[in-house]
């Protein structure tokens, strides 16, 4: 049986109505091979005809639906927000009563498995020849793809904002620090100028003094920008790691050591306990971690003394450093180790990344970190290195 | 001779604070030199001055707090107040000259010129 002859004998089982003219029967073919689902409710609301595709997205046979007086009515229908629908507020009843189209109304409808499907809904009215209502043709379709992919879009959206917001406020930050070291500079020059200018003469010995420290804020400039391209770097996936072996402790006395007049200037007490452990481990990185943990300890910890702790502890090393400061708030634990993230707002200085670039390091050798801490009594920061590069750290991180 | 006037200059940043420092004393200034507000303010309660220079940043209590907490306690009467920052859009106090960084020596000149 050809198509038009298989829509002719659906068309009698259902209706019982004579042969249409063939005319009519080409709509009823545009009708039968629609994508949409259609559905045709009488002038009394009832739903008199289907076409397949509203037996395909509804997930039901043809005769559950003839005769009712709603697609809706076997299932909970919500609406867009997720409250129920009452059926008398479905399209082509609505439609029905007001004589007004609807169109893409979404409605939400409850499978029989729970499953949870958003359909569009269009319905138009239907007027014979003299005028009076015919009934209500409704065409709808499944948008439930549709909607996913644009909620997925709106997180992604989101995601996106925030980090672009992290990144004005990075700029502003990272121009604030860049500024101090050239405020400084431009001051050491400009006063010499005003100096040589003023006619005044300048000892050789002055000029050397001020020519370095002329000299050591442009490698405070030189260092904020490594750290910058450094952590670009660091964005896109790749920090290469030059292992060596290297004993922690010694790593931490040497830094204590090589910073000890700063430290002594700053007035704060740095205790180091260190057992000797020995590893394979990049030396500059760890550098870095142990320096950006002793920078925030003595940031924050109000002043006190601060303890560095090294021990081995299995096939790892430990290193603890703690301090008795402001501490940070368990809701903001996870916050703090993100890019330009602080702790503490306010005017506190600095780019607000070292807790990430120590995160990344640690990460890169396969290692941990974790916080403890507890407001207004302090912080420990806690870094666990495996000795030898495990098989996770050895594989590349996928890039972005 | 008449005593030289008196500068108070808040600044953490070291280098910047000796280079400052310095400026200040070309101009005829007496300075004192401190790192933080609460020391500030501290040295504010000690002795007046006709010059305060503050940097807004600081750790702890900020430049503005600084010049809240010193106008409230009435100890900035006759003092000139300037305030210097690196900040994008700096805070705007009322009778306080603000001077984005880096400074331009000869704007900051304007500023603190004794009247003759």
């Amino acid at each position: 049986m050809d198509a038009a002859k298989q829509v002719v004998a659906r068309n009698e089982a259902m209706s019982g109505l004579q042969p249409p003219h063939p005319m009519e029967l080409h709509y009823q073919l545009v009708v039968q091979g629609m994508e949409e689902g259609v559905v045709f409710h009488d002038q009394d609301g009832v739903i008199r005809a289907t076409n397949p595709s509203a037996e395909r997205i509804l997930r039901v046979p043809a005769d559950a639906l003839l005769g009712r007086r709603s697609v809706l009515e076997r299932c909970e229908p919500l609406q867009e927000d997720g409250s129920p629908l009452s059926l008398e507020c479905c399209p082509a009843l609505v439609c029905l009563r007001t004589g007004q189209s609807e169109r893409g109304r979404v409605i939400g409808l409850r499978r029989a498995d729970g499953e949870l499907s958003w359909l569009s809904f269009t319905s138009h009215l239907l007027l014979r020849a003299d005028g009076g209502r015919a009934g209500v043709v409704t065409s709808f379709r499944d948008i439930t793809v549709l909607r996913d992919r644009e909620t997925q879009s709106k997180l992604r959206y989101e995601e996106v904002s925030h980090t672009v917001r992290l990144h004005d406020a990075f700029l502003a930050t990272a121009a604030h620090e860049l500024r101090t070291p050239l405020t400084a500079l431009r001051l050491q020059v400009q006063n010499l100028l005003h100096r040589v200018n003023s006619g005044a003469g300048v000892a050789v010995e002055v000029l050397t003094t001020k020519l370095q420290a002329a000299v050591r804020q442009t490698e405070r400039l030189n260092a904020l920008i490594d750290l910058l391209l450094d952590v670009s770097r660091m964005t896109v996936g790749r920090i290469e790691l030059k292992r060596t072996s290297v004993d922690l402790a010694e790593l931490a006395r040497d830094l204590l050591a090589r910073h000890a007049d700063e430290l002594t200037a700053g007035g704060i007490e740095v205790r180091l306990d260190a057992k000797p452990v020995t590893g394979d481990w990049d030396v500059a990185r760890l550098e870095q971690v142990v320096g950006n943990l002793l920078s925030n300890a003595l940031k924050y910890g109000n002043r006190k003394p601060v303890h560095i702790k090294v021990r081995r502890e299995g096939a790892s090393a430990l290193l603890a450093v703690t301090d008795t400061g402001l501490g940070v708030p368990a809701s903001d634990h996870r916050r703090i180790f993100e890019r330009f993230e602080r702790a503490h707002s306010g005017t506190q200085t600095g780019l607000g990344l070292g807790l990430w670039v120590v995160r990344e390091i640690v990460a890169a050798h396969g290692g941990s970190i974790e916080l403890a801490s507890v407001p207004n009594e302090g912080s420990t920061f806690t870094v666990r290195l495996p000795l030898a590069p495990t098989l996770e750290a050895v594989v590349p991180k996928e890039g972005p | 001779m008449k005593n030289p006037p008196t500068a108070l200059l808040v600044e953490d940043d070291g280098a910047i604070r000796e280079a400052l420092a310095e400026f200040l004393e070309t101009m005829g200034y007496q300075v004192n030199a401190v790192a933080t507000a609460e020391q500030g303010i501290a040295s504010l309660r000690a002795e007046g001055v006709s010059l305060l220079v503050t940097d807004y940043a600081l750790p702890g209590e900020s430049g503005s707090w600084l010049v809240r907490q010193a106008r409230a306690e009435g100890l900035l009467r006759t003092t000139l107040v300037v305030m210097v920052t690196a900040l994008l859009k700096p805070p705007v106090l009322a009778d306080v000259r603000v001077l984005r960084k880096p400074l331009d020596i000869g704007q900051l000149r304007e500023e603190v010129r004794l009247p003759h």
